[in-house]
Order: structure tokens, then sequence, then C-alpha cells
């Protein structure tokens, strides 16, 4: 993909010189951490005022160097870090900062401004056969649709994320077997570009509030909840992914695994304290 | 300046034509009116431009008394004025004593947005649709609205008056109950701890009420204090109860362990259904509702009562009350923006010095239908298509529904039009009319139709016909950032 992403943005920064590239006053570009240094060279032909976003925690694409790559820029862009956020439960936050710290020690529990439901929670469930994983977050997600209603109604969703894109389809079947989510799940993916995709709408609907999504389907999201399935059977994550992930949950998340938790899920994972006695 | 006037029946002829007459004096308040002899009515006019212009009554005082011989004169004998309250407001000598200014305000004393929930919630209990479907009119019919703009502006007068007004006031326009009754059983009680809240005295309350309307009273300053911890504030309140203990421990349950608590609470209200309503049940339903309206993790959920509502309507009520109390910014886009413009009506000032907006007065109206007429309301003069506003006390306009009424009082039931060969041309006005009232029928399926079209199987393929898009593409609606 990224070497696809690569040639693309080459190709098309040919059409720079013969002054075939429309221009923009201004541009502003969000997952900037995910550019490839072509795209961003192919940006800077495009717009002499150019705004990127990016969190280097959060790149899911290998080879891509995107905060560097605009970094190097000429002129030299201005830098500004975001010293807080509204997003994250505490609970979320101190999980992903046991993945992954950002560059200065900024702690994402320490500059949580949340304000949403409380308490946040992270609860991991296994090991379960695939087809317990799937019910047992059913049985969440009921629960998540009557309690989060007027949230969902002022636009929450609800995600159920999986490592493979064929997992969304198995998802998707059982989820309508049960007869209290019928109809209210929805693939949200990317368009494929074939002729009979084109009717595909991936806009996110209040009707079908849950969303099922891979893991690199959910970047740039954010979920009421997230039930993370089948997470042990995906051995190509960095920690990047990893943080990813948990950081698309704002209140909730639930994790699910067949075999033995990731390491890395497990070093991070702090299970609730029980009665001493 | 005012002018207070006492006038005789000549006089009142006079008075309203915009001449001066009577014995006048000016008013300077409650002092300044005196008692009216046998067959006077008071009247109550700005003082005459210097111009020398037309003297526009105000007020007219008119004692219990003479409602039927004043009302019938002007309708038999000055139909151009008739009816009066349409123009000018009717006061008994007992009202009018009370003023003191031109202004009246309506005053719920902090409580505006728990009755504007109720209200709302009334009208979605008794139309059986969510919040977004409903529209102003339908609350303002409710009888919420009528107990609360009553409290608001004439003080706590029993419940038992206010229902009476709002019953008879519906009984002008149709045969049966109004639709809203359905509910009251459920609401009474509702009606009776939020009154007490509001009014200074609550000592009068009801035995079995006193802890829910001390429970509101803790809500009220708990969120007032900014207090941290409401639940253990109310705790304090409904501590009676054995299921309260819950809410010493809600903030370390999340919102789908709340979501199970609710559930629990629910089956012992329905298996309670039945008792007697105990002091026990109403703090029970109590709990129930905070529990809906924190349930989210701290934010309402207040589907989860809205599903039970067939069952235990005043679930519903109270949370939608309950989340509304100590709030006092009311001109928020609450209840899909319905929440102002009730909140709005609530607390209106009246004003004296300005024409009433209501179609008529319920005293007038009770007078002046006929019911040997093949019209009985003719003499009311209604121009309003559809919906009319009576006033059930100066002030308390409610919304009633004329069309509706009307079917309601069909006395035949309507059979099978025979099929004519040659049909008569229905009148366009009728057909606009027609579609008009039904709409609201069709809407509901509209929308399900409209779900439908966006159905699962063209979400997951994409090679089905594209849906319209209702709804805003990435990012999420309300995101708070990435």
């Amino acid at each position: 993909l990224s070497r696809w992403k690569s040639t693309l943005a080459g190709g098309a920064l040919e059409f720079a010189a013969e002054n075939r590239i429309p221009t923009y006053d201004a541009l502003f570009v969000d997952e900037a951490q995910d550019l490839m240094p072509e795209e961003v060279a192919l940006l800077k032909a495009w717009s002499p005022n150019l705004f990127f976003v990016g969190d280097d925690r959060q790149k899911i694409y290998s080879h891509s160097e995107g905060l560097n790559a605009v970094r190097t820029l000429s002129p030299v862009p201005i830098e500004r870090f975001l010293p807080f956020h509204y997003r994250m439960a505490p609970e979320i936050c101190e999980m992903a900062d046991r993945i992954q710290v950002a560059e200065g020690g900024r702690a994402l529990s320490a500059t949580s401004h949340y304000k949403g439901p409380q308490p946040g929670r992270i609860r991991v469930h296994g090991p379960l056969t695939r087809h317990e994983q799937i019910e047992r977050a059913g049985e969440a997600l009921h629960d998540q649709l009557r309690v989060y209603a007027g949230l969902i109604e002022q636009g929450d969703r609800l995600a159920v994320v999986v490592p493979r894109q064929d997992d969304r389809d198995l998802v998707l079947d059982t989820l309508e077997e049960n007869a209290s989510l019928v109809g209210k799940s929805k693939i949200i993916r990317a368009r494929s570009g074939e002729v009979e995709d084109r009717e595909y709408d991936p806009s996110f609907n209040r009707d079908q509030p849950i969303a099922i999504l891979t893991e690199q389907g959910s970047k740039g999201l954010e979920f009421r909840a997230v039930h993370w399935l089948f997470c042990d059977e995906a051995h190509w994550r960095k920690a990047e992914t990893y943080y990813t992930v948990v950081t698309r949950a704002k209140t909730r998340l639930d994790i699910y695994h067949g075999s033995d938790l990731p390491g890395m899920l497990a070093k991070a994972y702090s299970p609730p304290a029980g009665d001493l006695w | 300046m005012y002018i207070y006037a006492v006038a005789n029946e000549q006089e009142v002829n006079e008075i309203v034509v915009g001449r001066p007459a009577g014995h006048q004096t000016p008013w300077t308040g409650r002092r300044s009116v005196h008692r009216l002899p046998n067959g006077a009515v008071g009247a109550f006019w700005r003082d005459q431009k210097p111009d020398g212009g037309p003297i526009r009554p105000l007020i007219l005082v008119v004692p219990e008394e003479e409602h039927r011989r004043l009302f019938g004169r002007f309708a038999q004998l000055r139909g151009d004025l008739s009816p009066l309250s349409a123009w000018c407001h009717l006061l008994t000598p007992k009202q009018f004593g009370n003023l003191d200014e031109t202004t009246r305000a309506a005053e719920l004393n902090g409580y505006e947005a728990a009755w504007t929930g109720l209200v709302v919630a009334e009208a979605s209990l008794v139309a059986q649709r969510p919040v977004s479907k409903l529209k102003l009119a339908a609350c303002l019919a409710t009888q919420t609205y009528a107990v609360a703009r009553t409290n608001g502006l004439w003080g706590s007068l029993p419940l038992r008056d206010i229902l009476e007004r709002y019953d008879a006031a519906h009984q002008l326009f149709r045969v049966g109950e109004p639709s809203t009754v359905r509910v009251r059983a459920s609401l009474e009680a509702v009606w009776d701890a939020l009154s007490a809240a509001s009014s200074a005295d609550a000592l009068g309350t009801n035995a079995s009420l006193r802890a829910v309307v001390r429970a509101l009273r803790t809500l009220r300053e708990s969120r007032k204090e900014k207090d941290v911890d409401e639940a253990e504030a109310l705790y304090g309140a409904l501590n009676e109860l054995s299921e309260a203990d819950l809410l010493l421990r809600l903030t370390r349950i999340s919102p789908e362990m709340r979501v199970k608590e609710f559930d629990k609470l629910v089956a012992v209200l329905e298996h309670e259904i039945s008792h007697e309503r105990s002091a026990r049940w109403h703090s029970l339903v109590f709990l129930t509702a905070y529990l809906a309206t924190v349930a989210a993790g701290g934010q309402p959920s207040l589907r989860l009562a809205e599903d039970v509502s067939a069952r235990i309507p005043e679930l519903a009520a109270w949370a939608y009350l309950i989340g509304g109390v100590g709030e006092r910014v009311v001109w928020t886009s609450s209840f899909d923006g319905l929440g102002r413009l009730v909140a709005r009506e609530l607390t209106r000032p009246l004003h004296f010095d300005e024409a009433p907006t209501c179609d008529f007065g319920l005293e007038e109206a009770l007078t002046l239908v006929d019911r040997q007429l093949s019209d009985s309301l003719v003499y009311l003069k209604i121009k309003q298509l559809r919906v009319v506003s009576v006033s059930l006390l100066p002030g308390v306009n409610i919304s009633i529904s004329y069309t509706e009424g009307m079917r309601e009082a069909a006395p035949e039931p309507i059979e099978s039009a025979p099929r004519l060969s040659n049909p008569p041309r229905l009148d366009r006005n009728v057909l606009s009319s027609l579609a008009d009232a039904l709409f609201p029928y069709f809407e509901a399926r509209l929308d399900h139709t409209r779900n439908r079209y966006g159905g699962r199987k063209q979400q997951k393929s994409g090679t089905a016909r594209r849906a319209p898009s209702l709804h805003p593409k990435l990012p999420i609606e309300g995101s708070e950032g990435d």
C-alpha cells in the first residue's frame, strides 16, 4: 500500500511540471503521520498554505514518515503541540500511555479534560472461541445501545474492530442473528474503486449505530465503546496499531481473544482491583 | 396613569366603545380597588391620551354572578364586540384586587426546566411519539402546561380546580374525554410533588409524597451548589428505601452496569404496580427515573424510561422532570429545540396593558356555547383552522385541537361511502385541510420507509441502490477531537 501511495503521488507530481495541478488557497490535512514524503511534496505543490495535524503514535502504515517530511518543508513550518484533549476517559488514556508515550513524555492521562460518561472501563475477555467472542460482544452491544441511546442520537457510535476484512462479514452475519441487534450494524470501509462498489455509502448512519471495521479502517475515528475481537489472531501489528485501536474508544473498551492475549496488550492492561478480603 | 372605573350596564356600553364612563379613580394598586356594588362591572384602562382618542379597556372586572348576563348581553346585542375575552382581559374582583402592577410575572421558583421537561414528557406520552416528532402546540395542550402556567401566574390553586377547568375547555369541543386524560392518573402525584417542591411550604403535601418532595429539593440544592456527588446527597432524602443503597455506589458503576440496575428496579416496580401508590412506590419511581437520567455514566439515557412508559408512564415523566431540576438556563436547545419554546411560554409574563393572546376565555365560552344550535360554537367566532387557544385563567392559554374535537364529536360512526358514477369534486380547501390533518400519520410511515431504504444488504455489499444520506459524513457529528 505504501508503495502504491508513493507511486500515485509521484505520478501526480509530474503534472506539476506541466502546470496541470489545481491550486488551492489553503489546505488542511489530518492524519499527517501516515503521509508518504511524495504525498507531502504533492500537497506542497497544491497550495502555498498548509495546515497539518498528526500524531506519530497513531502511525499505522509502514514506511510512512509524514511528520518528518512535513518538518523538512521549506520554509520550515511552525510546529505546535496540542497540550490537552477531551476525548478519552482517564482509564483508556492510562492503558494507551502504557503502550506508547508521546515525544516529550506528555502522557494522555495527564492531558485529559474528559467530561463524558464515567467511569471509563476496559475489560479483557478470553480465551473464547470466535463465535463466543462475537456473542459476548453482542450482549454488551445490546446494553450499550440502550444506555447510550441519547448519545447515539447526538452522533456517538459503537464499534466492533477486527483484524481482517473477511472478519467484518462474519461479525455482521452473527450480529444479525441476534434479534435485538437486527439492522443495527453496518460495515464501514473504504470504497474499492470497482464499478459495482460505486453505490456503497461509507457514511455513518444513526439507525445503524454499530460500525464494524478493521483495525486500519478505524484510524481517525472515535466511538463511545469499542469491541476489539480476535485480537490475538494478527501478528503484524506495531505498537502504533495497538495504540491507535485502544484510543478509538472514548469510554469503554472490550478486548476479546481466543488464545493468549498479545504481549503488548497484556502489559498495558491493568485488571480492575477486586476486594482484598 | 391607569384609571379604574365602577360602571353600571349603560356605562359599560360606553366604555367598551372607547368612551370613558362610570365612577373613575386613578388606579394605584390593590389599595385603590373597592368592592363592586351588585350589578356593577369594573373597568380598567390607560388614561386618555391628550389627543382625546378613544380609551381602550384593558381589563373588565366581572363578578361570577354577572358572567351570564354580561357575556350573553354582548353576544346578543353587540355581537361586534363579542366575545369580550378575545380582546380584553376578564378578571374576577379577587384576581384584580391582588394586582399591584399591570404585569404579572410567571414565577416557578427555579423549577422552570423541571416543569418544561414534564410538559414535554406528557406530550410525548399522549402522542406516543418521540420528542423529535412533537410540535409546540402538542405541549401547550397538555394538562401539565395548564398546571404549571397556573402555578406560575396565580400561585398554587387546587389541582382539582385546574383540571376541572381543563376538562371544561375540552368539553366545549368534543364529547368524551380529551386524550390527555389517559395519563392523568399517573401524573397527578408528579404534579403534586413538583408543585409542593416549588412552593415555600410543603407541609400540606400528601404524606406519601414527602420523601420525593424532599428528594427534589435536595437535588436542586445539590446541583445549585455543584455538588460532585449529588447521588450521595440524594440518598439522604430517599434512605428509607432499601433500593436507594444504589446511590452510594453509583459513581463506581459503569454505564453498562447501570442499565442492569435500572432493569432490576423496573422489575420491582412492575411487581408492585398493582399495589396502592404508597410512599415506597413514589420513592422507587423517583429513584428509577433518576437512574435513567445518569445511566450513561452521568449523562441521561431517557430512552430507558421511554421504553417502559406504556406500562409505567410516571417513570418517563419523572425522568424528564428530574433532568431539568436545578437547571436555570432554559433557552438551550433541549428536547430537540422544544424545551426553550415551552419554557418561553411557561415563563412569559402576563401584560395586562396588552390584549390577550387567547381566542377566548373559558368563562365566557361556557356561557356562549349553545348546544341547541347545529354549530354550538357559532358565538365564539373561531377563526383558527385547527387549533384554538382557550384561556383557563388570565394568561393560562391552552391549545385545543379543534378539528380533532369535531371529529370525535361526530354522533354516528362513518359508514363506507357508496360508489358514485359521477363523484362530486371536492373543494380545494377541504382537501387541503384533510391533507394537513392526515399528514402527522403519514409522516411516521414516510420516516419508516426512508429508514428501510438504507437497509443492511446495501450497506454490506455496496451494490444496492444508494440511500439518500440523511446524516453528515465523516467525521462523526459531535466529535470531540481526534
